[in-house]
């Protein structure tokens, strides 16, 4: 979590007043963000594993973990750029922090439900509800823990700016909107060939 | 620890049995498993008497199985929640709060039992024995949900929609294992197996259950047969 | 609509027997690490649960040398305080800290009669082949940390022996307070104990620097 407030500055000897360049804490290294991106595959994987045919496990290992990765992937730009551009306090790599913890939180998530989805998988015929749950899930809670670092991220001011939080509705809705135009294209291909 | 003074405290003060550096898992798992599945045994025993005869060693050999499911397959995700959550919480941690709440709920149900046995005995309604069973387990499950819920250590942010959350996927796990394990009451003209073939899940018996209330006695399987197998049975209703 | 095959009987067999096979291998590991053989067994039913102890080592074997007495004294103080004149009297957090607080103490000079023993026979069956001068310097380095671990180890069996007089001290003040009420401080009695068996690490220490 990034440290908020006036702790986390390093203190100077000669004055009160914390430096200009806040500490940040340290970020999520890049085999972990990874791991995060394969949690969620596997986890989709294993949901799809109640299908009991190899191509839809297969189809359901990279395609499963594409919305929530790809809606990251496509929104991080439009958020960092409308921030610059509205002036706001952050700085662009407390943004970037924060959602490089919002994909290991997800994909986290996504590797604890790996039995869940096992269980159900070897046991009901529930496997396309798992599979939606398995992508909604970690999902869901990227997109909290996302808000959260984001606001956060936003450590200046007393009373989050009104802008600032236009903006985190704005970038969560067309977060949404994208994850879920994803998931419908992965969906088709991922159920491609089963029997309807 | 004698499994006498175990139960006293896991009754009394369970938050003693985390006090003190480190987690004691190694030191007090086997006692809390052992009193999960004496006491669920117990309260299987009582259930299996409403059909009697073998049905008493089937549940109670099958209660302990459905009360630890949960822990066995769902604690990974449960402690991914809280970490996301920011809450700093140790998988040992965990898996000891909820060893702790498990063994309490267990020992309350069992408590129960001899009060349910009583109903039973003077022949209940098979629907009304049902209502007293998920009465019974839910008032004993709330308390071990409580008594977990104050084991896990403080801190972290939107705690009430992590408990939330994670009693989403606990109750979920839980109720497809008790789907799974069925049947615990036997209807009296029911056949007595120890599990029924795995047919459809839990919600679908909850959705032909809520049709049927409404009048419609489809049942679940008229619905259901051609997006199933065509082996799977119908169901007795029985659980 | 989508058509969901039931055929999750090959899965789910395949489910059973990996997690088996993971019990198995959890319970052995376990096992070898020296964890009592229920933790085994546990882990073996129920492995998810005892994963996290893969990374401790278990408990080690054998008692210390007042472990008898510990037992005794602590019985004596349970019987003492489920007598009805101490029903008011509510110890039990306090009471489990100095029960374990006693039997680790207990361990650890069970360990340090272990490693005496051990050193001990090694000297005893020291490798003849090594130099005169250089043998008589290790030996008299050897001895020098045999005497102060054995002074260390008298000095806390001295203050575990004054605790356990200490709770029968406790016994007797039990039956005061059930007469005087609430007037006796047995709690604080309580926790003074433990408060002396924590501080065995200080006194060991001075006893080595006296």
């Amino acid at each position: 979590m990034v440290v908020t407030d006036a702790a986390s500055f390093p203190a100077r000897p000669d004055s009160w007043a914390p430096p200009l360049t806040p500490v940040l804490e340290a970020a999520p290294s890049v085999p972990t963000v990874l791991w995060s991106i394969v949690a969620m595959g596997l986890v989709a994987a294993s949901a799809a594993l109640g299908a009991a045919e190899p191509a839809v496990v297969v189809r359901a290992l990279p395609a499963l973990a594409a919305p929530a990765i790809g809606a990251v992937v496509l929104t991080a730009p439009a958020l960092l750029a409308l921030h610059q551009f509205l002036g706001l306090d952050a700085a662009p790599e407390r943004l970037v922090l924060a959602l490089s913890r919002a994909v290991v939180a997800g994909g986290r998530i996504a590797l604890g439900l790996v039995p869940v989805m096992l269980f159900f998988a070897a046991t009901s015929t529930l496997w396309p509800v798992a599979l939606a749950a398995a992508v909604a899930i970690p999902g869901l809670a990227m997109a909290c823990v996302a808000l959260l670092g984001l606001r956060d991220a936003e450590t200046e001011a007393l009373i989050m700016p009104p802008r600032f939080a236009l903006l985190l509705v704005a970038w969560a809705g067309l977060s949404l909107a994208i994850a879920v135009r994803i998931a419908v294209s992965m969906a088709d291909l991922v159920l491609a060939g089963v029997p309807s | 620890m004698a499994l006498l003074q175990l139960t006293v405290r896991v009754l009394r003060s369970p938050a003693s049995l985390l006090d003190g550096d480190g987690v004691p898992l190694a030191k007090l798992a086997p006692g809390l498993l052992a009193l999960v599945v004496l006491a669920g045994g117990l309260f299987g025993l009582v259930i299996g008497s409403y059909r009697g005869g073998i049905q008493h060693v089937f549940a109670a050999i099958k209660l302990p199985g459905v009360l630890l499911l949960p822990l066995l397959v769902a604690l990974p995700a449960v402690r991914a929640l809280y970490l996301a959550a920011g809450m700093p919480l140790g998988y040992d941690r965990l898996a000891l709060a909820a060893l702790i709440g498990v063994a309490r709920a267990s020992l309350l149900a069992a408590a129960m039992g001899p009060a349910l046995w009583l109903m039973y005995s003077v022949h209940l309604d098979y629907h009304v024995a049902v209502m007293c069973l998920c009465g019974a387990l839910v008032l004993a499950g709330a308390t071990g949900l409580i008594t977990i819920g104050q084991l896990l250590p403080g801190g972290g942010r939107l705690r009430a929609v992590t408990h939330l959350a994670a009693l989403g996927v606990a109750g979920v796990v839980f109720a497809q294992g008790g789907w799974l394990l069925r049947p615990f009451l036997v209807r009296p003209r029911a056949e007595v197996t120890f599990v029924r073939p795995i047919e459809a899940d839990v919600f679908s018996s909850v959705g032909a259950a809520w049709r049927s209330s409404r009048g419609d006695y489809r049942g679940w399987e008229a619905q259901s047969v051609p997006m199933w197998a065509p082996e799977a049975e119908p169901a007795e209703g029985s659980r | 609509m989508i058509t969901a095959v039931v055929t999750f009987e090959p899965l789910g067999y395949a489910l059973v027997g990996s997690y088996l096979v993971v019990g198995a291998v959890v319970a052995t590991l376990l096992a070898r690490r020296g964890h009592a053989p229920a933790v085994a067994l546990g882990a073996f039913a129920c492995w998810p649960l005892f994963v996290p102890l893969l990374g401790q080592r278990g408990r080690a074997p054998g008692v210390g040398p007042v472990h008898d007495r510990i037992v005794e004294a602590l019985a004596a103080l349970r019987d003492a305080m489920a007598e009805p004149g101490a029903e008011a009297l509510d110890l039990p957090g306090d009471l489990e800290g100095l029960v374990g607080d006693l039997h680790r103490a207990d361990e650890r000079l069970a360990m340090v009669d272990r490693l005496l023993a051990s050193v001990g026979r090694e000297r005893a069956t020291a490798a003849p082949g090594s130099s005169a001068e250089a043998a008589g310097g290790h030996a008299n380095g050897v001895l020098q940390g045999i005497d102060e671990l054995g002074r260390a180890r008298a000095a806390t069996l001295a203050q575990i022996h004054a605790v356990l007089d200490g709770v029968v001290q406790l016994r007797l003040q039990i039956g005061l307070r059930s007469l005087a009420g609430n007037s006796v401080p047995v709690q604080e009695r309580l926790r003074d104990l433990r408060s002396r068996l924590a501080a065995i690490d200080e006194i060991a220490a001075m006893e080595l620097h006296a």
